[in-house]
Protein backbone atom coordinates (compact mmCIF):
# COMPACT_ATOMS: atom_id res chain seq x y z
CA UNK A 1 0.00 0.00 0.00
CA UNK A 2 2.80 2.31 1.57
CA UNK A 3 4.87 1.42 -1.79
CA UNK A 4 1.95 1.79 -4.39
CA UNK A 5 1.01 5.34 -2.69
CA UNK A 6 5.05 6.40 -2.89
CA UNK A 7 5.38 4.77 -6.29
CA UNK A 8 2.60 6.90 -7.44
CA UNK A 9 3.69 10.34 -5.91
CA UNK A 10 7.62 9.37 -6.92
CA UNK A 11 6.19 8.93 -10.56
CA UNK A 12 4.58 12.23 -11.07
CA UNK A 13 6.97 14.27 -9.87
CA UNK A 14 10.17 12.85 -11.10
CA UNK A 15 10.11 14.60 -13.96
CA UNK A 16 10.66 17.87 -11.58
CA UNK A 17 13.96 16.58 -9.85
CA UNK A 18 15.14 15.52 -12.99
CA UNK A 19 14.76 19.27 -14.52
CA UNK A 20 16.08 20.75 -11.59
CA UNK A 21 18.95 18.28 -11.43
CA UNK A 22 19.87 19.45 -15.02
CA UNK A 23 19.97 22.99 -14.09
CA UNK A 24 22.23 22.09 -10.68
CA UNK A 25 24.17 20.76 -12.80
CA UNK A 26 24.98 23.14 -15.43
CA UNK A 27 25.21 25.99 -12.27
CA UNK A 28 27.63 23.81 -10.94
CA UNK A 29 29.64 23.16 -13.53
CA UNK A 30 29.55 27.03 -14.07
CA UNK A 31 30.90 27.53 -10.59
CA UNK A 32 33.86 24.89 -10.79
CA UNK A 33 35.04 27.41 -14.28
CA UNK A 34 33.80 25.34 -17.33
CA UNK A 35 32.13 27.65 -19.38
CA UNK A 36 30.03 25.93 -21.10
CA UNK A 37 28.79 28.09 -23.76
CA UNK A 38 32.63 28.19 -24.95
CA UNK A 39 33.65 25.35 -23.32
CA UNK A 40 36.90 26.92 -22.20
CA UNK A 41 38.22 26.41 -18.77
CA UNK A 42 38.98 29.50 -16.75
CA UNK A 43 39.97 29.07 -13.11
CA UNK A 44 37.58 30.88 -10.64
CA UNK A 45 39.45 32.85 -7.92
CA UNK A 46 37.16 32.02 -4.77
CA UNK A 47 37.51 29.49 -2.35
CA UNK A 48 34.53 26.72 -2.73
CA UNK A 49 31.84 26.84 0.44
CA UNK A 50 33.44 29.66 2.11
CA UNK A 51 33.06 32.45 -0.99
CA UNK A 52 28.94 32.09 -0.48
CA UNK A 53 28.90 31.72 -4.20
CA UNK A 54 27.34 28.48 -4.27
CA UNK A 55 25.12 29.24 -1.12
CA UNK A 56 23.03 31.71 -3.25
CA UNK A 57 23.10 29.51 -5.74
CA UNK A 58 21.86 26.53 -4.38
CA UNK A 59 20.06 28.08 -2.15
CA UNK A 60 17.71 29.81 -5.15
CA UNK A 61 17.46 26.13 -6.97
CA UNK A 62 16.32 24.16 -3.66
CA UNK A 63 14.17 26.42 -3.38
CA UNK A 64 12.44 26.47 -6.58
CA UNK A 65 12.36 22.99 -6.40
CA UNK A 66 10.98 22.15 -3.30
CA UNK A 67 8.37 24.90 -4.00
CA UNK A 68 7.28 23.05 -7.54
CA UNK A 69 7.32 19.67 -5.60
CA UNK A 70 5.22 20.77 -2.88
CA UNK A 71 2.48 22.15 -5.25
CA UNK A 72 2.67 19.82 -7.75
CA UNK A 73 1.66 17.04 -4.84
CA UNK A 74 -0.91 19.62 -3.19
CA UNK A 75 -2.72 22.06 -5.96
CA UNK A 76 -1.89 19.49 -8.72
CA UNK A 77 -4.49 17.19 -6.96
CA UNK A 78 -7.19 20.47 -6.88
CA UNK A 79 -6.63 21.01 -10.31
CA UNK A 80 -7.65 17.38 -11.58
CA UNK A 81 -10.35 16.49 -9.14
CA UNK A 82 -8.12 13.53 -7.95
CA UNK A 83 -8.67 14.40 -4.34
CA UNK A 84 -11.78 12.35 -3.78
CA UNK A 85 -10.19 9.17 -5.34
CA UNK A 86 -6.89 9.42 -3.21
CA UNK A 87 -8.88 10.19 0.36
CA UNK A 88 -11.78 8.04 -0.07
CA UNK A 89 -9.06 4.65 -0.22
CA UNK A 90 -9.22 2.85 2.92
CA UNK A 91 -6.58 4.69 4.72
CA UNK A 92 -6.66 7.67 7.45
CA UNK A 93 -6.20 10.94 5.93
CA UNK A 94 -3.17 11.61 7.62
CA UNK A 95 -2.11 8.36 6.50
CA UNK A 96 -2.38 10.10 2.58
CA UNK A 97 -0.48 13.06 3.56
CA UNK A 98 2.58 11.12 5.58
CA UNK A 99 3.38 8.90 2.22
CA UNK A 100 2.78 12.15 0.11
CA UNK A 101 5.08 14.27 2.73
CA UNK A 102 7.68 11.46 2.73
CA UNK A 103 7.78 10.94 -0.83
CA UNK A 104 8.35 14.73 -1.60
CA UNK A 105 10.55 15.22 1.13
CA UNK A 106 12.79 12.16 0.11
CA UNK A 107 13.02 13.18 -3.33
CA UNK A 108 13.49 16.52 -2.40
CA UNK A 109 16.54 15.55 0.15
CA UNK A 110 17.89 13.14 -2.59
CA UNK A 111 17.94 15.56 -5.10
CA UNK A 112 19.68 18.94 -3.41
CA UNK A 113 22.32 16.67 -2.56
CA UNK A 114 23.14 15.75 -5.28
CA UNK A 115 25.23 19.40 -6.31
CA UNK A 116 26.80 19.67 -2.59
CA UNK A 117 28.57 15.86 -3.35
CA UNK A 118 29.36 17.26 -7.04
CA UNK A 119 30.92 20.51 -5.84
CA UNK A 120 32.32 19.17 -3.18
CA UNK A 121 34.52 15.93 -4.71
CA UNK A 122 35.44 18.11 -7.17
CA UNK A 123 36.52 21.09 -4.43
CA UNK A 124 38.13 17.78 -2.75
CA UNK A 125 40.22 16.66 -5.68
CA UNK A 126 43.86 17.86 -5.97
CA UNK A 127 45.13 19.68 -8.65
CA UNK A 128 41.49 21.43 -9.23
CA UNK A 129 41.89 24.67 -7.50
CA UNK A 130 44.57 26.41 -5.47
CA UNK A 131 42.54 26.91 -2.43
CA UNK A 132 42.36 24.90 0.69
CA UNK A 133 39.17 22.87 1.06
CA UNK A 134 38.03 20.67 4.64
CA UNK A 135 34.70 19.02 4.21
CA UNK A 136 33.40 20.23 7.42
CA UNK A 137 33.19 23.91 4.89
CA UNK A 138 30.27 21.96 3.21
CA UNK A 139 28.15 22.46 6.30
CA UNK A 140 27.07 25.51 5.70
CA UNK A 141 25.35 24.42 2.35
CA UNK A 142 23.97 21.31 4.19
CA UNK A 143 22.05 23.41 6.44
CA UNK A 144 20.13 25.70 3.25
CA UNK A 145 19.72 22.04 2.06
CA UNK A 146 17.83 21.32 5.11
CA UNK A 147 16.17 24.60 5.80
CA UNK A 148 14.36 24.70 2.41
CA UNK A 149 12.47 21.87 2.94
CA UNK A 150 10.64 24.57 5.11
CA UNK A 151 9.76 25.49 1.86
CA UNK A 152 8.92 22.55 0.60
CA UNK A 153 6.31 22.31 3.21
CA UNK A 154 4.74 25.90 3.29
CA UNK A 155 4.13 25.23 -0.39
CA UNK A 156 2.03 21.90 -0.10
CA UNK A 157 0.46 23.74 2.94
CA UNK A 158 0.02 26.61 0.30
CA UNK A 159 -1.44 24.22 -2.33
CA UNK A 160 -4.14 22.27 0.23
CA UNK A 161 -4.97 24.96 2.45
CA UNK A 162 -8.20 26.74 1.32
CA UNK A 163 -8.16 30.62 0.75
CA UNK A 164 -10.04 32.56 -1.68
CA UNK A 165 -7.87 35.40 -2.63
CA UNK A 166 -4.02 34.86 -3.71
CA UNK A 167 -2.60 36.76 -1.28
CA UNK A 168 -3.80 35.36 1.91
CA UNK A 169 -3.26 31.68 0.58
CA UNK A 170 0.10 32.40 -0.16
CA UNK A 171 0.94 33.72 3.55
CA UNK A 172 2.36 30.58 4.59
CA UNK A 173 4.76 30.67 1.94
CA UNK A 174 5.84 34.14 2.52
CA UNK A 175 5.95 33.73 6.30
CA UNK A 176 8.33 30.60 5.98
CA UNK A 177 10.33 32.07 3.23
CA UNK A 178 11.54 34.82 5.76
CA UNK A 179 12.04 31.88 8.89
CA UNK A 180 13.64 30.11 6.49
CA UNK A 181 16.38 32.41 5.27
CA UNK A 182 16.78 34.40 9.09
CA UNK A 183 17.51 30.36 10.11
CA UNK A 184 19.65 28.84 7.07
CA UNK A 185 22.09 32.70 7.89
CA UNK A 186 22.01 31.70 11.44
CA UNK A 187 22.66 28.20 11.35
CA UNK A 188 19.93 27.35 13.86
CA UNK A 189 19.79 23.60 13.63
CA UNK A 190 17.04 23.27 15.70
CA UNK A 191 14.74 26.38 14.66
CA UNK A 192 14.69 24.20 11.35
CA UNK A 193 13.63 21.18 12.97
CA UNK A 194 11.27 23.15 14.95
CA UNK A 195 9.64 24.81 12.19
CA UNK A 196 9.19 21.74 9.88
CA UNK A 197 7.37 19.88 12.92
CA UNK A 198 5.37 23.05 13.09
CA UNK A 199 4.31 23.21 9.61
CA UNK A 200 3.84 18.98 9.44
CA UNK A 201 1.50 19.53 12.33
CA UNK A 202 -0.36 22.00 10.36
CA UNK A 203 -0.63 20.47 6.65
CA UNK A 204 -2.12 17.34 8.69
CA UNK A 205 -4.67 19.72 10.67
CA UNK A 206 -5.83 21.59 7.60
CA UNK A 207 -5.87 18.09 5.33
CA UNK A 208 -8.04 16.50 7.99
CA UNK A 209 -10.65 19.67 9.08
CA UNK A 210 -11.11 21.29 5.18
CA UNK A 211 -13.55 20.61 2.61
CA UNK A 212 -13.11 18.63 -0.59
CA UNK A 213 -15.90 20.20 -2.08
CA UNK B 1 -34.25 -4.57 5.94
CA UNK B 2 -31.88 -1.73 8.08
CA UNK B 3 -31.38 1.38 6.73
CA UNK B 4 -27.41 1.87 5.37
CA UNK B 5 -27.45 5.67 5.14
CA UNK B 6 -29.44 7.74 7.77
CA UNK B 7 -28.78 11.40 7.58
CA UNK B 8 -30.71 13.83 10.56
CA UNK B 9 -31.45 17.61 9.53
CA UNK B 10 -27.56 17.14 7.63
CA UNK B 11 -27.15 20.76 6.73
CA UNK B 12 -24.27 22.73 4.68
CA UNK B 13 -24.05 26.72 4.20
CA UNK B 14 -21.88 28.10 1.26
CA UNK B 15 -22.09 31.91 1.98
CA UNK B 16 -24.38 31.68 4.09
CA UNK B 17 -26.68 30.46 1.38
CA UNK B 18 -27.70 26.03 2.27
CA UNK B 19 -26.32 23.98 -0.28
CA UNK B 20 -28.00 21.25 1.87
CA UNK B 21 -31.07 21.97 4.25
CA UNK B 22 -31.97 19.69 6.95
CA UNK B 23 -31.78 16.62 4.74
CA UNK B 24 -33.65 13.84 6.15
CA UNK B 25 -32.56 10.55 4.24
CA UNK B 26 -33.14 7.12 4.79
CA UNK B 27 -31.64 4.36 2.32
CA UNK B 28 -32.44 1.08 2.84
CA UNK B 29 -30.13 -1.98 2.63
CA UNK B 30 -30.43 -3.87 -1.02
CA UNK B 31 -32.05 -0.38 -2.57
CA UNK B 32 -31.35 1.24 -5.54
CA UNK B 33 -31.94 4.99 -4.80
CA UNK B 34 -31.66 7.69 -7.13
CA UNK B 35 -30.96 11.42 -5.73
CA UNK B 36 -32.73 13.76 -8.36
CA UNK B 37 -31.94 17.74 -8.84
CA UNK B 38 -31.01 20.18 -11.49
CA UNK B 39 -27.89 21.19 -10.92
CA UNK B 40 -26.96 23.23 -8.02
CA UNK B 41 -29.68 21.32 -6.20
CA UNK B 42 -26.93 20.02 -3.52
CA UNK B 43 -26.63 16.27 -4.40
CA UNK B 44 -22.96 16.20 -4.94
CA UNK B 45 -22.91 18.53 -1.55
CA UNK B 46 -24.70 15.83 0.31
CA UNK B 47 -22.75 12.61 -1.04
CA UNK B 48 -19.71 14.63 -0.18
CA UNK B 49 -20.90 15.14 3.46
CA UNK B 50 -22.35 11.63 3.23
CA UNK B 51 -18.23 10.35 2.30
CA UNK B 52 -16.92 12.40 5.12
CA UNK B 53 -15.23 14.78 2.52
CA UNK B 54 -17.18 18.05 3.36
CA UNK B 55 -18.04 18.54 6.72
CA UNK B 56 -21.71 19.31 7.73
CA UNK B 57 -22.46 22.58 9.47
CA UNK B 58 -25.93 21.24 11.51
CA UNK B 59 -27.04 17.46 11.44
CA UNK B 60 -25.23 14.38 11.20
CA UNK B 61 -24.87 11.33 8.92
CA UNK B 62 -24.57 7.80 9.72
CA UNK B 63 -23.28 5.32 7.05
CA UNK B 64 -23.05 1.65 7.35
CA UNK B 65 -23.73 2.70 11.35
CA UNK B 66 -20.85 4.79 11.50
CA UNK B 67 -20.43 8.79 11.70
CA UNK B 68 -19.82 9.61 8.28
CA UNK B 69 -17.53 12.72 9.42
CA UNK B 70 -15.17 10.12 10.75
CA UNK B 71 -15.67 6.85 8.89
CA UNK B 72 -12.81 4.15 9.82
CA UNK B 73 -10.97 2.83 6.97
CA UNK B 74 -11.99 -0.47 7.31
CA UNK B 75 -15.74 0.96 6.71
CA UNK B 76 -14.51 2.93 3.65
CA UNK B 77 -13.34 -0.51 2.40
CA UNK B 78 -16.87 -1.15 2.25
CA UNK B 79 -17.81 2.18 0.03
CA UNK B 80 -17.36 2.37 -3.50
CA UNK B 81 -17.47 5.60 -5.10
CA UNK B 82 -17.76 7.18 -7.98
CA UNK B 83 -16.57 10.55 -7.90
CA UNK B 84 -18.38 13.26 -10.79
CA UNK B 85 -16.33 13.24 -13.80
CA UNK B 86 -14.93 10.02 -13.30
CA UNK B 87 -11.44 11.63 -11.89
CA UNK B 88 -8.41 9.12 -12.53
CA UNK B 89 -4.77 9.80 -13.06
CA UNK B 90 -4.56 10.71 -16.66
CA UNK B 91 -0.56 9.54 -16.52
CA UNK B 92 -1.67 6.13 -15.78
CA UNK B 93 -2.36 2.82 -17.78
CA UNK B 94 -5.04 0.94 -17.29
CA UNK B 95 -3.38 -1.83 -15.66
CA UNK B 96 -1.22 0.79 -13.63
CA UNK B 97 -4.78 1.84 -12.16
CA UNK B 98 -5.89 -1.33 -11.21
CA UNK B 99 -2.66 -1.76 -9.67
CA UNK B 100 -2.74 1.58 -7.44
CA UNK B 101 -6.46 0.37 -6.31
CA UNK B 102 -5.74 -3.12 -5.74
CA UNK B 103 -2.81 -2.30 -3.22
CA UNK B 104 -5.25 -0.31 -0.76
CA UNK B 105 -8.13 -3.70 -0.66
CA UNK B 106 -7.69 -6.53 0.78
CA UNK B 107 -11.24 -8.21 -0.37
CA UNK B 108 -9.98 -7.18 -4.33
CA UNK B 109 -11.83 -9.48 -6.80
CA UNK B 110 -9.15 -9.40 -9.53
CA UNK B 111 -10.39 -11.68 -11.76
CA UNK B 112 -14.11 -9.35 -11.85
CA UNK B 113 -12.04 -6.26 -12.78
CA UNK B 114 -10.45 -8.30 -15.30
CA UNK B 115 -14.35 -10.07 -16.60
CA UNK B 116 -15.54 -6.41 -16.59
CA UNK B 117 -12.21 -4.72 -18.02
CA UNK B 118 -12.88 -7.44 -21.26
CA UNK B 119 -16.44 -6.60 -21.62
CA UNK B 120 -15.80 -3.04 -22.22
CA UNK B 121 -12.60 -4.16 -24.65
CA UNK B 122 -10.39 -1.80 -22.18
CA UNK B 123 -6.64 -2.84 -22.46
CA UNK B 124 -4.73 -2.78 -19.60
CA UNK B 125 -1.71 -1.02 -21.78
CA UNK B 126 -4.23 1.49 -22.65
CA UNK B 127 -3.29 5.33 -21.36
CA UNK B 128 -6.07 6.91 -19.15
CA UNK B 129 -5.52 10.44 -21.05
CA UNK B 130 -6.04 8.44 -24.21
CA UNK B 131 -9.58 7.39 -23.29
CA UNK B 132 -13.04 8.67 -24.07
CA UNK B 133 -15.19 9.70 -21.07
CA UNK B 134 -17.26 6.65 -21.53
CA UNK B 135 -14.50 4.49 -21.57
CA UNK B 136 -12.97 6.23 -17.83
CA UNK B 137 -16.37 5.55 -17.07
CA UNK B 138 -16.00 2.35 -17.40
CA UNK B 139 -12.53 1.49 -15.67
CA UNK B 140 -13.92 3.71 -13.01
CA UNK B 141 -16.88 1.50 -12.34
CA UNK B 142 -14.50 -1.42 -12.94
CA UNK B 143 -12.25 -0.44 -10.07
CA UNK B 144 -14.96 0.49 -7.51
CA UNK B 145 -16.72 -3.10 -8.01
CA UNK B 146 -13.49 -5.32 -7.68
CA UNK B 147 -13.09 -3.88 -4.11
CA UNK B 148 -16.53 -6.01 -3.52
CA UNK B 149 -18.38 -2.64 -1.75
CA UNK B 150 -21.48 -3.99 -0.02
CA UNK B 151 -22.36 0.12 -0.71
CA UNK B 152 -21.94 2.24 -3.78
CA UNK B 153 -22.38 5.69 -4.07
CA UNK B 154 -22.09 6.92 -7.60
CA UNK B 155 -22.24 10.75 -8.23
CA UNK B 156 -23.79 11.47 -11.78
CA UNK B 157 -22.40 8.40 -13.44
CA UNK B 158 -23.59 8.75 -16.93
CA UNK B 159 -22.93 12.28 -16.96
CA UNK B 160 -20.97 13.39 -20.51
CA UNK B 161 -21.71 9.71 -21.57
CA UNK B 162 -23.75 9.30 -25.26
CA UNK B 163 -26.75 7.31 -25.23
CA UNK B 164 -25.11 3.72 -26.35
CA UNK B 165 -22.21 4.07 -23.74
CA UNK B 166 -24.90 5.21 -21.04
CA UNK B 167 -27.46 2.25 -21.67
CA UNK B 168 -24.07 -0.07 -21.43
CA UNK B 169 -23.19 1.19 -18.56
CA UNK B 170 -26.42 1.32 -16.91
CA UNK B 171 -26.88 -2.11 -18.13
CA UNK B 172 -23.40 -3.13 -16.26
CA UNK B 173 -24.97 -1.56 -12.79
CA UNK B 174 -27.64 -3.50 -12.94
CA UNK B 175 -25.61 -6.65 -13.74
CA UNK B 176 -23.79 -5.73 -10.58
CA UNK B 177 -26.59 -5.09 -8.80
CA UNK B 178 -28.56 -8.49 -8.84
CA UNK B 179 -25.22 -10.07 -8.35
CA UNK B 180 -25.40 -9.72 -4.70
CA UNK B 181 -28.02 -7.40 -2.57
CA UNK B 182 -25.97 -4.04 -3.07
CA UNK B 183 -26.69 -1.15 -1.64
CA UNK B 184 -26.59 1.49 -4.41
CA UNK B 185 -27.19 5.99 -4.22
CA UNK B 186 -26.71 7.50 -7.26
CA UNK B 187 -27.17 11.12 -8.50
CA UNK B 188 -28.31 12.22 -11.98
CA UNK B 189 -30.40 14.47 -13.87
CA UNK B 190 -30.83 12.06 -16.50
CA UNK B 191 -34.13 10.96 -15.59
CA UNK B 192 -34.07 7.86 -17.80
CA UNK B 193 -31.37 6.43 -16.49
CA UNK B 194 -32.96 6.93 -12.94
CA UNK B 195 -36.15 5.09 -14.40
CA UNK B 196 -34.10 1.94 -15.49
CA UNK B 197 -32.26 1.08 -12.35
CA UNK B 198 -33.50 3.16 -9.14
CA UNK B 199 -36.65 1.36 -7.07
CA UNK B 200 -36.55 4.59 -4.71
CA UNK B 201 -36.08 8.29 -5.43
CA UNK B 202 -35.30 11.48 -3.41
CA UNK B 203 -36.01 15.05 -5.25
CA UNK B 204 -33.56 17.76 -3.89
CA UNK B 205 -34.65 21.23 -4.78
CA UNK B 206 -32.42 23.95 -3.53
CA UNK B 207 -30.98 21.98 -1.13
CA UNK B 208 -33.74 20.67 0.38
CA UNK B 209 -35.18 17.41 0.30
CA UNK B 210 -38.88 17.21 -1.64
CA UNK B 211 -39.60 13.96 -2.50
CA UNK B 212 -38.74 10.73 -0.91
CA UNK B 213 -40.71 7.80 -2.19
CA UNK B 214 -40.75 4.84 -4.79
CA UNK B 215 -40.34 5.66 -8.43
CA UNK B 216 -43.68 4.09 -8.88
CA UNK B 217 -45.19 6.70 -6.90
CA UNK B 218 -43.75 9.49 -7.83
CA UNK B 219 -44.36 9.29 -11.21
CA UNK B 220 -48.11 7.90 -10.39
CA UNK B 221 -48.59 10.90 -8.11
CA UNK B 222 -48.15 13.63 -10.51
CA UNK B 223 -50.77 14.61 -12.93
CA UNK B 224 -51.41 17.01 -15.82
CA UNK B 225 -55.14 18.60 -15.99
CA UNK B 226 -55.87 19.99 -19.22
CA UNK B 227 -59.05 22.03 -19.45
CA UNK B 228 -60.04 23.44 -22.71
CA UNK B 229 -62.59 26.59 -22.21
CA UNK B 230 -64.14 28.57 -25.27
CA UNK B 231 -62.75 31.62 -24.45
CA UNK B 232 -60.09 32.85 -22.56
CA UNK B 233 -58.92 30.52 -19.60
CA UNK B 234 -59.43 31.52 -15.98
CA UNK B 235 -56.65 30.64 -13.04
CA UNK B 236 -56.78 27.67 -11.41
CA UNK B 237 -58.39 27.61 -7.59
CA UNK B 238 -56.02 27.21 -5.51
CA UNK B 239 -55.79 23.98 -3.72
CA UNK B 240 -53.44 22.11 -1.76
CA UNK B 241 -51.10 19.92 -4.44
CA UNK B 242 -51.27 22.33 -7.03
CA UNK B 243 -47.36 22.93 -8.50
CA UNK B 244 -48.43 25.57 -11.44
CA UNK B 245 -50.79 26.29 -13.81
CA UNK B 246 -50.20 28.21 -17.67
CA UNK B 247 -52.41 29.32 -20.15
CA UNK B 248 -52.31 27.73 -23.09
CA UNK B 249 -54.38 29.50 -25.83
CA UNK B 250 -58.09 28.53 -24.94
CA UNK B 251 -56.49 25.61 -22.68
CA UNK B 252 -55.44 25.84 -18.74
CA UNK B 253 -52.92 22.99 -17.77
CA UNK B 254 -52.78 22.47 -14.39
CA UNK B 255 -50.23 20.62 -12.63
CA UNK B 256 -51.07 18.60 -9.18
CA UNK B 257 -49.38 16.65 -7.02
CA UNK B 258 -51.80 13.63 -5.63
CA UNK B 259 -54.47 13.82 -8.06
CA UNK B 260 -57.86 12.90 -6.04
CA UNK B 261 -61.19 13.96 -6.11
CA UNK B 262 -60.67 17.62 -5.08
CA UNK B 263 -58.71 18.65 -7.92
CA UNK B 264 -61.46 16.93 -10.24
CA UNK B 265 -64.24 18.81 -8.33
CA UNK B 266 -62.12 22.08 -8.96
CA UNK B 267 -61.63 21.70 -12.30
CA UNK B 268 -65.12 20.79 -13.05
CA UNK B 269 -66.21 24.07 -11.02
CA UNK B 270 -64.41 26.22 -14.18
CA UNK B 271 -67.53 24.77 -16.43
CA UNK B 272 -64.66 23.86 -19.05
CA UNK B 273 -65.81 22.43 -22.57
CA UNK B 274 -63.64 19.56 -21.75
CA UNK B 275 -61.20 18.26 -19.37
CA UNK B 276 -58.11 15.55 -19.83
CA UNK B 277 -56.22 13.86 -17.35
CA UNK B 278 -52.30 12.85 -18.33
CA UNK B 279 -49.82 10.66 -16.50
CA UNK B 280 -46.36 11.29 -17.25
CA UNK B 281 -42.77 9.59 -17.35
CA UNK B 282 -40.67 10.30 -14.52
CA UNK B 283 -38.36 12.51 -16.70
CA UNK B 284 -41.96 14.81 -17.48
CA UNK B 285 -43.02 14.81 -13.94
CA UNK B 286 -39.47 15.67 -12.41
CA UNK B 287 -39.60 18.61 -14.97
CA UNK B 288 -43.10 19.48 -13.88
CA UNK B 289 -42.34 19.38 -10.36
CA UNK B 290 -39.25 20.84 -10.41
CA UNK B 291 -40.14 24.13 -12.50
CA UNK B 292 -43.19 25.13 -10.25
CA UNK B 293 -43.30 27.81 -8.04
CA UNK B 294 -40.93 25.78 -5.00
CA UNK B 295 -42.32 27.62 -1.95
CA UNK B 296 -45.79 25.69 -2.84
CA UNK B 297 -44.52 22.31 -3.30
CA UNK B 298 -45.89 20.03 -1.58
CA UNK B 299 -43.19 17.87 0.13
CA UNK B 300 -44.38 13.77 0.18
CA UNK B 301 -41.22 12.27 2.07
CA UNK B 302 -41.76 8.71 3.38
CA UNK B 303 -44.55 7.38 0.46
CA UNK B 304 -44.17 3.20 0.76
CA UNK B 305 -40.97 2.32 1.37
CA UNK B 306 -40.94 -1.31 0.44
CA UNK B 307 -43.98 -0.62 -2.04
Amino acid sequence: MLRAMIAKELRETIWIALVALGVYLVATVELMGYNLESMVYMERHWIPFASGEFGSMFGTISACLAMALGFRQSIWESFRGTWPVLLHRPVRRRWVMGAKLSAGLGLYLVTAAMPILLYAGWAATPGTHASPFEWSMTLGAWQIWLAITGFYLAAFLVGIRPARWIGSRLLPLVGVGVLVVILAVNRWLIGIFILDACLVSAIFFVACSRDYS
Amino acid sequence: MPDVIVTDRLTKYYDRRPAVNHLDLRVPQGSVYGLLGRNGAGKTTAIKMLLGMVHADIGTAEVLGEDSSRLRPQTRARIAYLAEGHPLYRWMKVGEAVRFARAFYPAWNQPLVEQILDHFELSPKAKIRRLSNGQRAQVSLALAVAAEPELLILDDPTLGLDTVVRRDFLESLIQIIQRRARTILFSSHILGDVERVADRIGILVDGVLRVDCPTEHFKGSIRKLVLEFPGPPPQFPECVGLVGNRQVGRKLEAIVVGYGEEHRRLAESLSPRSIEVIEFNLEDAFVEYTRGPRRSLPIFVGGEPDA
